[in-house]
């Protein structure tokens, strides 16, 4: 790949600012993405060609964590096509619930610029949708 | 596969080279240069491959001619022969047959040689399409072992960043505190509007207020001109001691 990974990471705050998504470099290769009226966040880290997205719907205690609700978070009909959960362990023993997807880049041009704003949209529609599956759940 | 296991002895190789380094570190450092590398050491050894089976395709190309020469010579003697018989030359006939058998010689100890290089050079062949099949095979493992270890690593990257994550990145609740404030702001509108409104009323409120009060004073007049009553007007009205009769005015 001839751009470094700081070049990419940087026109890829800048697309998103362009947007108008309020985005802060947290990591030499990780940005917070906020989305400003909702106050929503997600993260992306870049590692090579790979942008990957990540947005916590919620963090819970693990015994939330039912059978019941992971059916729900795996279900090929569970109406969420563009992302897909993960569960991550936090510092303070509990669970966070992400929401996650990625694109592959190639040169940052039109095609990978219209992939990563699609990947926050999607990320961003998501968690609308994730909340009404599971929030109930987690409550 | 052996592209893995290419790959998996040079990553083994370059992995003693910096045995001084954390191995896991240096997987991360040396992975894609390894995987490029990996294809690149294939390229090198196709073209070796290539050049030996040119030289093998030219080696059974010479040895081919000069067997088919030998093929057409043997022919020509045996037409020759046949041409001294039909003149009825029968000396020299033999001669001919007799150069037609030197020919058949030469066929017969080059045809091993021919089959052998043409065997070769077909191996040769075979090994530069079987060797570039796999270099375009290893070409795609490549890019798609460089995106897996890439989307893990960033994987990693996001449990680690996730490790710490406060409430601040909660979707959920952040979502409920937009609603609760678009609620909220929906309620303040609704109040503006109503201060709106309440305005509007006040105004028809006046409105009627004045028709009312039109009709308090209507009605105060009403009851002085009944409180005074005709007498007390000093007004005297003749009334009729009887009603007149009804007559006809025809």
């Amino acid at each position: 790949m001839a751009q470094t990974t700081a070049s990419f990471l940087g026109q890829i705050h800048e697309l998103l600012a362009r947007k108008r998504y309020s985005v802060t470099d947290v990591d030499e290769n990780v940005l917070r993405i906020q989305e400003v009226e909702s106050g929503i966040s997600l993260r992306a880290v870049l590692e090579g060609d790979i942008v990957y997205f990540s947005l916590v719907c919620a963090t819970v205690p693990e015994a939330r964590i039912t059978p019941a609700l992971l059916r729900k978070m795996l279900a090929a009909d569970n109406g969420l096509a563009t992302s897909y959960f993960r569960l991550h362990k936090t510092n303070d023993g509990q669970v966070a619930i992400t929401l996650n997807n990625f694109c592959k880049l190639q040169e940052l041009g039109p095609d990978d610029e219209d992939d990563i704003l699609s990947c926050v949209s999607f990320l961003l529609a998501d968690v609308l949708h994730a909340r009404d599956l599971i929030g109930a759940d987690l409550q | 596969m052996s592209f893995f296991s290419d790959l998996f002895n040079r990553t083994g190789r370059v992995a003693r080279g910096q045995a001084n380094q954390a191995v896991s570190a240096m997987e991360d450092a040396t992975f894609e240069a390894t995987v490029r590398q990996t294809i690149a050491d294939m390229k090198t050894e196709l073209n070796k491959v290539v050049q030996s089976s040119a030289m093998a395709m030219s080696n059974y190309n010479r040895l081919d001619a000069e067997y088919q020469k030998y093929v057409r010579q043997s022919a020509e003697w045996k037409d020759r022969a046949g041409l001294a018989l039909d003149a009825g030359n029968e000396d020299l006939a033999k001669k001919a047959l007799a150069k037609k058998a030197e020919s058949d010689k030469q066929v017969a100890s080059l045809q091993a040689a021919v089959e052998s290089a043409r065997q070769a050079s077909e191996s040769l062949k075979n090994q530069v399409a079987e060797l570039k099949h796999k270099i375009e095979e290893g070409e795609r493992t490549a890019t798609t072992l460089v995106a897996r270890k890439n989307a893990a690593m960033a994987q990693r990257k996001v449990s680690e960043a996730l490790a710490g994550v406060g409430k601040a990145d909660n979707a959920f609740a952040a979502l409920s505190h937009f609603e609760e404030t678009v609620a909220k702001e929906e309620a303040t509108a609704k109040a503006f509007d109503q201060l709106a409104s309440t305005g509007k009323d006040a105004g028809l409120e006046a409105e009627f207020a004045q028709l009312q009060g039109h009709t308090v004073d209507a009605e105060l007049e009403a009851l002085k001109r009944e409180r005074l009553g005709p007498a007390r007007q000093g007004v005297t009205i003749d009334l009729p001691k009887e009603l007149p009769s009804a007559t006809s005015t025809k």
